[in-house]
């Protein structure tokens, strides 16, 4: 079996893979600049929750009994299970020079390699963190060496949600393989799964929210693994008697391992092995040329935005990124279920503004010099000026976004919204979609990434992280204000006074201000690069 | 009697309704040199791809010394293969780049050492060995990959485009190098379009064209068959059974 060999050359690879990550990390200043922008947002949320952690540790102190976390923690190893299968999908399914890889090693000494490279990164960051909320409970609660215990204790749970993901991720990723769909379709497919998975479970929550307790964690624990980790409390006033779930959990994290990384063996050769999908769609032939429609063939930008627009369409993927937009409208599902029945048409529009904006603010312009590393050699010695290519990039984000918002509008229109606020809704929305994508054109052009990632399955060069957050702190908040503002207005809530027109005002000048400079930013950047800039 | 190097056996790989490659029959004998010839598209990386376990192939067999090549742990130890593109990892400095190919071989790192710092010494490395690969030449690039391709001393090696974006010392030296391991018995699949390199050293000859194997036998064989004036080159001879394949069946 080579077990020995496989566990060997499997930690090589690990040991290679981590210090990778770290170089990558280290040698770039962009990318850690990154790293810090990540840490921040991350640090933030906690220093609200360590007092409030330590505080609720005080209060059990007195009771010597814990509260009912039992569901939490079998929700925390659900959700480190579906991050793994995430991961899987989306990063570590893949194997970086796999003609070296797996002409020199075994696919099962690849597959432990890459466990355990993913393993140890989540132990130091997700486990960090929350070492950190346990070690805080854990001081209020009189028993400060609480983080420690249950670092170690979860430790192997951490394992088994990696080498169990890893199965799921790999799954997926080998079904995606058989199925001889267009990718188009599984993109879409993909993306009105996870729109009905996050706003369905909105939906449903904030319909049934007399059943909410019947949604508890704690409706879905399962004992045996709470007992398992209960023993971070032993030595404690909250340690209850040992009995058999920690072992009935430390056997089949034992037992499961093997298997987990035999079925993953099998699943990721088959998918290395497989045959690339971009190779094998060799029957993917286009006539006509290239001929923009109108009003796209009326301009040289027109024919650069048909031109992305085309690209977006016929591969999604290499713009995975734009799922923020979905995941950062989900709960306007509550809102709008939660609302009644006589505004759903205007909620659902004004929904639409949102995704749309978020949309045309991540396709195309959040990163327009690094999308480009490779064209540059032509696009540089082309005679289209860099505010053409800048503009054309600008229009076919907003185009993007302008259909979505039209769609959603007409979907609303159809179920009561009037005339006159679906025009104002448009109006509106389509100013903030270009809004977005003049202002994403600045902050892209001033952290541009050309690293090309793995990720779901391509290759494929995405905005840098950096960008992503700013540019969600800064337009998913002001689209929001805009759109409650405009919601107040068009349900007679907010009359036109004197000081409503001021504050208007106020706020289209710190929408359209930034974005036009913005803008101007990005051009003056893009009329200086040069590929050494952007290849360093 | 030793099994042939490298032996196909009716070798077949379709993408959906491409045929890639058709009914492919190679016998290569150890310790010669297989120039690997063909227009871009005709299924030469394919046909590298299906030799080194990469790909599976739709129908048909292969082998590399008598082992099938789905079997991949014998496999490694009797192949190496450079891809066009050379396999490096940026963040790794050369040295390190070959360390962990000794470690995912699993050979003897103290014994390893010795033979690194030698190829090293021999493609002109040792000054920049210990610098970031990231920051390497084209050419620099391609000797680290071919000396990782070699440290195994494997008896089949499977190189795609070796002296592409090499200078004309360090092309040299590759030659010598694959000359010398050659006369040491070791078998050289050589695909390339550079035909002066196959015409210095390849023993043999083999031109695909569709998918399909339109001539083979040496260099000067080849070249009388396509061409009965004595100026023909090699490169005559390609562009004349790759215009035409089915006149030179």
């Amino acid at each position: 079996m080579n077990w020995r060999e496989d566990l060997r050359t499997g930690s090589t690879i690990a040991r290679a893979e981590l210090r990778r990550s770290v170089r990558s990390i280290s040698s770039d200043r962009r990318r850690l600049a990154e790293v810090a922008v990540v840490a921040v947002s991350v640090c933030l949320p906690l220093l609200v929750l360590v007092p409030v952690l330590i505080g609720e540790g005080w209060r059990v102190r007195a009771s010597t009994a814990l509260p009912p976390v039992a569901g939490w923690v079998t929700v925390a190893t659900i959700g480190l299970l579906i991050l793994a299968v995430y991961r899987t999908v989306s990063a570590v399914g893949a194997i970086d020079q796999d003609a070296l890889v797996l002409t020199t090693a075994h696919p099962r000494a690849v597959v432990i390699g890459l466990t355990v490279a993913e393993w140890v990164r989540q132990l130091f960051t997700v486990g960090v963190i929350g070492c950190v909320l346990l070690t805080a409970f854990g001081v209020g609660a009189g028993v400060p060496w609480l983080g420690l215990t249950a670092f170690l204790v979860g430790t192997p749970l951490f394992w088994w949600t990696i080498v169990a993901g890893y199965v799921g991720g790999m799954g997926l990723l080998v079904l995606d393989d058989r199925l001889q769909f267009d990718r188009r379709l599984l993109a879409v497919g993909g993306v009105l799964v996870f729109l009905v998975v996050t706003i369905g479970s909105q939906l449903y929550v904030s319909r049934f929210t007399g059943a909410i307790t019947a949604l508890s964690p704690e409706a879905i624990a399962i004992q045996p693994l709470f007992a398992y980790a209960q023993l971070a409390f032993v030595g404690t006033p909250f340690a209850d008697p040992i009995g058999s779930g920690p072992l009935i959990v430390g056997l089949f994290v034992i037992m499961s391992t093997p298997l987990a990384l035999s079925i993953s063996t099998r699943l990721a050769t088959r998918h290395w092995l497989a045959d690339d999908q971009r190779t094998t769609n060799r029957s993917h032939v286009t006539t006509g040329g290239f001929s923009p429609p109108i009003p796209f063939s009326w301009s040289p930008a027109g024919f650069v935005a048909w031109g992305a627009l085309i690209r977006a369409i016929r591969e999604p993927r290499n713009h995975g990124h734009v799922f923020t937009a979905f995941i950062a409208i989900a709960p306007f599902a509550g809102v709008y279920t939660n609302a009644p029945a006589s505004e759903h048409g205007l909620l659902l529009a004004l929904g639409g503004v949102l995704l749309a904006t978020v949309l045309s603010g991540e396709l195309f312009v959040l990163n327009p010099i690094g999308e480009l590393t490779e064209q540059l050699p032509l696009v540089l010695l082309t005679r289209l000026s860099p505010r053409t290519l800048l503009r054309g990039r600008v229009i076919g984000a907003t185009t993007a976004g302008v259909v979505v918002l039209t769609s959603v509008g007409l979907l609303a229109l159809s179920i009561g919204l009037n005339l006159r606020s679906f025009v104002l809704v448009w109006l509106v929305g389509s100013v903030f979609c270009l809004a977005a994508a003049l202002f994403s054109t600045g902050l892209g052009a001033a952290i541009p990434s050309s690293d090309t990632t793995q990720q779901w399955g391509t290759e494929t060069v995405t905005p840098s992280i950096a960008a992503q957050i700013v540019f969600l702190f800064t337009v998913w908040d002001g689209a929001t204000i805009g759109v409650v503002v405009l919601w107040l207005m068009l349900s007679g809530w907010l009359t036109v006074t004197p000081v409503v027109v001021g504050g208007l005002v106020c706020y289209s000048v710190v929408v359209v201000g930034p974005a036009l400079a913005s803008y101007r930013s990005a051009v003056r950047r893009f009329e200086s690069i040069t590929l050494a800039a952007v290849i360093e | 009697m030793c099994p042939p190097a490298i032996e196909t056996d009716a070798l077949r790989k379709t993408y959906g309704t491409t045929v890639a490659l058709q009914s492919l029959d190679l016998s290569i004998e150890s310790g010669s040199i297989y120039g690997f010839l063909g227009p871009n598209g005709a299924g030469k990386t394919t046909t590298m791809r299906l030799l080194t376990g990469l790909s599976d192939p739709t129908s048909g067999t292969a082998s590399l010394s008598g082992t099938p090549v789905d079997d991949r742990r014998s496999i490694a130890d009797l192949v190496g293969y450079l891809p066009e593109s050379p396999p490096l990892y940026g963040e790794f400095s050369g040295r390190e780049q070959l360390e962990y190919v000794v470690g995912l071989r699993t050979l003897d790192a103290d014994r390893t050492a010795e033979r690194i710092e030698e190829l090293l010494a021999q493609f002109d490395l040792t000054e920049d060995a210990d610098r970031r690969i990231s920051g390497y030449s084209t050419g620099m690039k391609q000797k680290v990959a071919y000396i990782q391709t070699i440290l195994h001393d494997p008896p089949v090696l499977l190189l795609d485009e070796p002296t592409a974006g090499l200078d004309p010392r360090a092309a040299r030296q590759l030659k010598e190098s694959i000359t010398e391991r050659s006369e040491g018995g070791t078998t050289v699949f050589l695909s390339t379009h550079i035909l002066p390199v196959v015409e210095e050293l390849a023993d043999t000859v083999g031109v695909l064209y569709d998918g399909e194997l339109v001539a083979e036998g040496s260099p000067d064989a080849v070249t009388e068959r396509a061409e009965a004036d004595g100026d023909a080159t090699l490169e005559d001879a390609f562009l004349a059974v790759t215009s035409e394949p089915s006149a030179n069946r």
